[in-house]
């Protein structure tokens, strides 16, 4: 069994599985970019490794120097952390292939559950509800497509069974519209994503983002951690995210969380995973999985008390999970606000010199990042420097608590979203909550940024 | 003396942390007094030095070899002249060799790096003179 991880990441979360490991006793290699040296995870890891120059395409995406660095660090497993490589199940495979431990799932799963086509199959046949569509990917034959969107009614949706993240998605609104809408995205799909292949959903107006949690182990047990609601989004991604989702009856979160439970079972999936629900008029429906750790994972960590990555650690090391479903209690509320080195207004990257990092702290407080004075943020990768989490009693306490955390937090010297997030816990709609995934949006169409440094996000 | 060649001395003057000098030709003499040059300079340039190095870089992960691990013959001496893309060093991961090549024509000097050693991307392997 492994003693030695190498965590083939960077920023915050390589931070958070180094702490893992050492909780756990065994030993960090951190394999970083050029442009990376001076990250705080490399400062602590046992060991540190430079697997190539800034541009991620040829280091955090350098399949064959990563796993070269594993080999000659000594290191017994690899941690994708998220992003980069963690769902490419080519990377999976090929540290299967070394012989060394793939901190994650299967190839197999990563590959059935990537492709969206056939994780939808998976989890139709798996028992998990998905939004009417397609039958797998469209057909070529014009007549037939008509009548696919025709029994599922309009609007629709084309997807890309490749894309993800938002990418890669047309709505149609009425029939004529229909099959240039297909075209244009089999031709984007291709481009972008070497997969031709698309299909069609009906399109949700108004749905909320809701998350199910899960680990599962290679001894056959499978629990769910509670939902997270991620709705607050802008573009696809999330900014803040929390957990439990406001309205929504415990009683049918744990009728999905059963179900998705079960469904790691029928799959053979092992490991930490997300199942993603659209939520409207009261029903789920799954749009997709990933197969890794999540961004908003503490979330989950703040109400059930569980160590996520801990147990991702665990699983891979062939353990058997130390805690059963009854043993899960939902303990309060907490939020996840994620902190950009970006202008809060006109959402510009701005990464460059952090004179000084002043994190917040107080009860219930709890922060993710890799950020320290005169630490430098590169522009090379994601603009992601810090989470700020809140955890409280009630709703209420937690959001209370952010909106300290948040006027508390200092990084002089970059731009940071921050004070979006400080609008945000007082805005009307965040506080009643149950908001839907166009909330954000509607609020900077309706001027929430106006007359404050740019509105041209 | 003409201004080019005088901002030239004032530079070299910067670069070595002199404070004053005092030049004198047959009928010309010259005294450049430096103000506060030091101060910022070392700091700003400490860095730098590291991103400056011009000497021989390893391409990738691997273990350094002096010797080529087929031939069991050095790959380069110090002290040998070399050509820009020359084999300088070889590193080895598992059954692969991968070549380390120099960068600019030069002369190569003493390995920085022990036969054998562990070595990540971009690790200065040779200087490059």
């Amino acid at each position: 069994m492994f003693d030695t991880v190498l965590i083939a990441n960077r920023g915050e979360i390589a931070l958070r599985i180094l702490r893992a490991c050492r909780d756990l006793g065994l030993k960090t290699v951190a394999a970083h970019s050029e442009a990376d040296a001076s990250l705080r995870h490399v400062a602590l890891a046992d060991r540190a490794i430079c697997i190539g120059p800034a541009a991620a395409t040829e280091s955090y995406l350098n399949i064959a120097e990563i796993i070269a660095a594993a080999q000659l660090t000594g290191a017994g497993a690899i941690h994708p952390g998220y992003g980069f490589l963690s769902e490419n199940a080519a990377f999976a495979e090929a540290v299967e292939n070394a012989g060394l431990a793939f901190i994650g799932p299967s190839a197999a799963a990563i590959r059935t559950l990537g492709d969206k086509v056939s994780a939808k199959r998976t989890m139709i046949a798996a028992g998990v509800p998905c939004v009417a569509g397609s039958e797998g990917a469209l057909p070529q034959d014009e007549q037939a497509v008509r009548a696919i969107a025709e029994a599922i009614g309009y609007p629709v949706i084309v997807k890309a069974a490749g894309g993800g993240g938002g990418r890669g998605m047309r709505i149609v609104r009425e029939q004529r519209a229909l099959l240039e809408a297909v075209s244009m995205a089999v031709k984007e799909a291709d481009r972008a994503f070497g997969n031709p292949q698309v299909y069609l959903e009906k399109f949700l107006e108004h749905p909320r983002h809701i998350e199910i949690q899960i680990l599962a182990d290679k001894h056959g047990k499978a629990v769910w951690l509670g939902e997270r609601d991620c709705s607050m989004q802008r573009r696809h991604q999330k900014i803040i995210e929390e957990a439990p989702a406001p309205g929504i009856a415990r009683e049918a979160i744990a009728e999905i969380g059963e179900l998705c439970a079960h469904a790691c079972l029928t799959i053979g999936y092992t490991g930490a995973g997300t199942f993603e629900f659209l939520y409207e008029d009261g029903r789920f429906s799954f749009i997709e999985m990933n197969t890794r750790v999540q961004v908003e994972h503490p979330v989950t960590e703040l109400v059930t008390g569980i160590d996520i990555v801990r147990e991702q650690i665990r699983i891979a090391r062939g353990e058997a999970l130390s805690f059963s479903q009854e043993d899960i209690r939902i303990q309060g509320h907490a939020v996840e606000c994620r902190i950009n080195a970006e202008d809060p207004y006109s959402f510009r990257p701005h990464p460059g010199r952090v004179e000084r990092w002043t994190p917040p702290g107080g009860p219930g407080i709890r922060v993710e990042s890799h950020l320290y004075s005169g630490y430098t943020v590169p522009p090379h990768y994601d603009s992601l420097v810090a989470k700020l989490l809140a955890h409280g009693a009630t709703r209420a306490e937690a959001i209370r608590r952010m909106s300290g955390a948040l006027g508390e937090m200092e990084a002089v010297g970059i731009a940071t979203n921050a004070p979006l997030h400080g609008l945000l816990m007082e805005e009307p709609g965040f506080a009643a909550g149950g908001f839907d995934i166009h909330h954000l949006e509607r609020l900077i169409e309706g001027g929430l940024l106006q007359g404050r440094g740019g509105d041209d996000g | 003396m003409t201004v080019e060649e005088l901002e030239r001395l004032a530079g070299w003057c910067v670069s070595a942390g002199i404070g004053e000098i005092e030049v004198s030709e047959a009928g010309f003499s010259l005294r450049l007094h430096m103000q506060s040059v030091v101060p910022s300079t070392p700091a700003a340039e400490a860095p730098k030095a590291e991103t400056v190095f011009k000497g021989v870089r390893a391409p990738g992960v691997g273990v350094f070899r002096l010797d080529h691990p087929t031939t069991g013959r050095p790959v380069a001496d110090p002290g040998q002249v070399v050509r820009k893309g020359e084999t300088v060093g070889v590193l080895q991961v598992g059954p692969c060799l991968k070549a380390v090549l120099a960068p600019v024509d030069g002369v190569l000097g003493a390995a920085l790096i022990e036969d054998g050693a562990v070595v990540g991307y971009g690790t200065p392997l040779y200087e490059l003179v």
